[in-house]
């Protein structure tokens, strides 16, 4: 952990200035496996005149247990294919199953079909031995394209087409960079080959081996393993209950072995998972069909799967239908801007949840700093700025966020960790507003900002903690759905909302979630997508009563921040639903897009323009030039707008970013908006916590 | 030392530079350790070196990968070829016994015939050891077509070619260590 601290203090300033820094790949923590003493030596050294930082490893083995002893202290992983005592290649599908770091294999043996089995079995490289110091300057690539792939992937499944033709575009790119590089013969021939294998995969064809576990194909896995019971369940037996054509025996043991670790990552709820996890699972279900055909939301479909009663289902496909077009924005913009990002907002993701947990804030962090460092800050609060949109919109659609990187976890762990982070990025952001406003919620901010360092490698991390998290949720809630469940998680992550919950009575989830999906249905505009923030935050209030008891001192200071970011989701929500459903730039989003250019996102909003999530983003930054349409709005835009210039800055100073929704003004605005809601307004109560408490 | 400066004689390129190097280097092997050299000859000494390490790449023992070690030697690690080049020889005489024993059983297990021979292909092609990596090459093709005789006379070439670099290497070394460590011979263009 030692290791882990001291190298993540300085990845703040390697990431600071925009994605990639003169000194990115500098730092990067290599684990080198291979059992020929002399490859490892030169590796070795070759590495480390990259100035990456290399830990070497003869044995697969016990690369496995130091890997799994610091799940992030590595960004990558090199390893030899034929090794005495474990092979290469099950190395690789073990790492892929349990750390997701992006492995890169290496031989003497150029034959193909060993470099197809290194593609199929998940390697983002294979490189021909003897090694050229080339290919290990240019490894970073791998970690970067390893995260773009992860936001790729996600973005695909939500049919942006921009979105694609962007990610097209960035292969091409690495590609031609790595084919320069690599200007000898065979390190030629094995880049096409890798490019071959991605290809196929792109199409699916040749991946047969790494199916992609839909969240309809993951049910039914979940299905057939809860009938069998997860002790009994073997991979041939839970084939033939899912019947699924294509699906090998193969496939189903990766999965389950993949899912076991993920039960043993929930630590001890293993029982109750099946539970649990279906209702994760609806939601992702929820948030493509919303995708795929947004206007309509599959309540049927969910019925279906008969695995939550139809109120659950539909609040969840309330919620997904928002969560989908935030996660779609805020990947774009995570891109853009660090290549870490989105691992950052992982960081942040686990830390924060670790807060809530705890219910005691910083001090619980295990293994995180306490202390802050202001150079740390800036990293993370500029992500923070640019995931501003998207913490708006996760808080409004905080609920689905939460569930959905759980089921991700499960299912497509890749692709999931991309969305994760965005959604944790949100609730980063209400963390730091918090901060700045209080002092004492200043240990808050630190732990999540030493969380920060950690975070390159740690998808695992947070995975962990949204484990804990469901955990509690159980727990807590108890009698209420599963698919309820996850929801409140997400909502406490988010802010702590939670706190604000106690006042609030704890309506039946059910019930807020119905008039939601009603709503949805019907029209599926800003009033709809307004209620659904709202319900949201209820749903929280009575699943998080203990931790809200916890909190309660500074209960107050959390509401208000809590509030004031719900609304500004609200109105994200309805700018976001509005494209989602058009598909065409809403009026907002037109603006937003304009003004994104003139703060400098420009990258991100210009690719992105038509995405939906290009949209949400839109909203805000739009919203500041076309106050005089939306009065209301006008005021927090301006906020926002604030963030968006600072952006580029990354100075400290805009840390203090929160203290915008301090405002009074803002906070006004935002109480109109929430009067303009309507009813659900008066069940909030915001008025009387946001005069009262801000101190701005 | 006999041994190479024959060697030397019999196949450095340029047969002025040859004589005169054989003699630098027989004077050397004579008084080493006491002798301190006059710059001049530290100067021959280093013209020797490169002309001998040219002389391995024209000869195709080394290919490109050794470059790429000897770009690699900085600072920190001044001798960084010569342990590597060490470590290899140390380590893959492993490799030749067992590949030696697995052939002299029968029948010949070719799996493990062209897995200990794909660890020794994977360290000589790490270190540059053209010829060497070729031989194994080709003694793997044997493997694979399970052709016992030929896997037993290639890994004869193996073994020569193996034993030829080691020697050649050893020299080359020696010779560098010699003219010391300001040795900062200029390095031919990449093959």
């Amino acid at each position: 952990m030692d290791r882990c601290m001291s190298t993540a203090s300085s990845t703040p300033i390697r990431k600071v200035s925009d994605g990639v820094s003169d000194q990115f790949p500098a730092g990067l923590r290599v684990l080198v496996v291979d059992d020929d003493p002399t490859c490892l030596k030169i590796l070795e050294k070759m590495l480390r005149n990259c100035l990456y930082e290399v830990t070497t490893c003869s044995q697969a083995e016990v690369a496995l247990s130091m890997l799994r002893e610091s799940r992030t202290g590595f960004d990558i992983v090199l390893s030899d294919v034929h090794m005495p005592d474990m092979n290469g290649f099950k190395l690789l599908e073990q790492i892929g199953l349990e750390m997701d770091l992006p492995v890169i294999m290496m031989s003497a043996d150029d034959g193909k079909d060993v470099v197809m089995k290194g593609v199929t079995h998940g390697a983002c490289d294979y490189l021909i031995k003897p090694v050229r110091i080339e290919a290990i300057k240019n490894l970073w690539q791998h970690v970067v394209r390893k995260r773009r792939n992860e936001l790729k992937e996600f973005e695909q499944s939500g049919s942006v087409e921009d979105g694609d033709r962007l990610q097209k575009a960035s292969d091409e790119l690495d590609y031609s960079s790595s084919v320069n590089e690599g200007s000898w013969k065979s390190s030629k021939k094995r880049k096409d080959d890798e490019d071959e294998g991605e290809e196929r995969d792109d199409t699916s064809a040749l991946k047969k081996p790494r199916v992609v576990w839909s969240v309809e194909l993951h049910q039914q896995f979940v299905a057939a393993v809860n009938q069998l019971g997860i002790d009994k369940a073997v991979p041939k037996k839970i084939l033939e209950l899912m019947n699924v054509p294509g699906l090998t025996r193969e496939n189903v043991a990766s999965h389950l072995q993949k899912y076991r670790l993920y039960l043993r990552r929930l630590s001890g709820v293993s029982q109750h998972q099946g539970g649990v996890n279906t209702p994760f699972m609806s939601p992702q279900e929820a948030s493509f069909r919303s995708i795929s055909s947004f206007d309509g939301l599959d309540i049927q479909a969910f019925a279906a799967s008969g695995q939550l009663p139809p109120q659950s289902l539909a609040s969840l496909q309330a919620g997904l239908g928002r969560t989908t077009t935030s996660t779609g924005v805020a990947m774009p913009i995570v891109d853009q801007r660090n290549i870490f990002s989105s691992e950052i907002s992982k960081l942040r993701f686990g830390s924060v949840q670790q807060l809530s947990n705890s219910g005691k804030q910083v001090s619980l962090l295990p293994g995180l700093p306490t202390s802050m460092e202001p150079k740390q800050l800036p990293h993370p609060h500029q992500s923070v700025q640019s995931f501003g949109s998207i913490g708006l919109q996760a808080s409004e659609g905080t609920s689905t966020f939460l569930n959905m990187p759980t089921s991700l976890r499960t299912t497509l762990s890749t692709q999931m960790h991309g969305v994760h982070g965005n959604r944790s990025s949100p609730s980063m952001m209400q963390m730091s507003q918090t901060q700045s406003r209080n002092q004492s919620l200043n240990e808050m901010v630190g732990g999540h900002a030493s969380g920060i360092p950690s975070t390159i490698g740690q998808q695992i991390f947070s995975n962990e903690c949204s484990g804990q998290v469901l955990d509690r949720d159980r727990t807590t809630i108890n009698g209420r759905s599963a698919a309820c469940n996850p929801v409140s998680q997400v909502s406490s992550v988010v802010d702590f909302s939670m706190n604000h919950m106690t006042e609030l009575p704890g309506n039946g989830f059910p019930l807020a979630s119905a008039t939601e999906v009603s709503n949805l249905t019907s029209r599926g505009m800003f009033q709809e997508g307004r209620k659904m923030g709202l319900k949201g935050s209820r749903g929280f209030a009575p699943s998080y009563d203990i931790f809200n008891e916890l909190h309660q001192p500074k209960t107050q200071d959390w509401e208000l921040q809590n509030v004031g970011l719900n609304f500004e989701a609200s109105q994200h929500l309805n700018s976001i639903i509005q494209s989602n459903t058009n598909h065409a730039p809403s009026i907002m989003g037109g603006q937003g897009f304009s003004s994104s250019l003139k703060n400098g996102q420009n990258i991100n909003m210009l690719v992105y323009g038509n995405a939906v999530v290009s949209a949400g983003e839109a909203n805000e930054h739009g919203n500041t030039e076309n106050s005089a349409q939306r009065p209301n709005i006008h005021l927090v835009n301006t906020s926002f707008r604030v963030k968006s210039e600072e952006i580029p800055d990354l100075s400290c100073e805009k840390l203090l970013i929160p203290d915008h929704f301090g405002q009074d003004d803002l906070m006004s605005a935002l109480l109109k908006q929430q009067q303009g809601v309507g009813p659900v307004e008066s069940e909030y109560n915001f008025d009387g916590y946001t005069m009262d408490n801000i101190s701005v | 030392m006999q041994a190479i400066a024959i060697w030397m004689a019999n196949n450095t390129p340029r047969s002025k530079s040859s004589q005169f190097s054989c003699a630098t280097l027989v004077s050397g092997m004579v008084t080493w350790g006491s002798y301190t050299y006059s710059s001049m000859e530290m100067s021959q000494l280093r013209r020797q070196v490169a002309v001998l390490r040219q002389s391995l790449f024209d000869q195709g023992y080394l290919d490109e990968q050794f470059v790429q070690l000897e770009e690699l030697e900085d600072n920190d690690n001044p001798n960084f070829v010569e342990e590597v080049v060490t470590l290899f020889f140390r380590d893959s005489a492993r490799l030749i016994v067992n590949i030696e024993q697995a052939l002299e059983c029968s029948p010949l297990d070719f799996n493990k015939l062209d897995n200990n021979m794909h660890q020794f292909k994977g360290s000589a092609s790490s270190i540059g050891a053209k010829k060497v990596k070729n031989e194994s090459t080709q003694f793997r093709e044997y493997c694979r077509a399970e052709n016992g005789e030929g896997c037993k006379m290639s890994f004869q070439q193996v073994k020569k070619e193996y034993v030829a670099l080691r020697k050649k290497l050893e020299t080359y070394f020696q010779l560098v260590r010699q003219a010391g460590p300001e040795e900062t011979a200029s390095r031919p263009a990449r093959n």
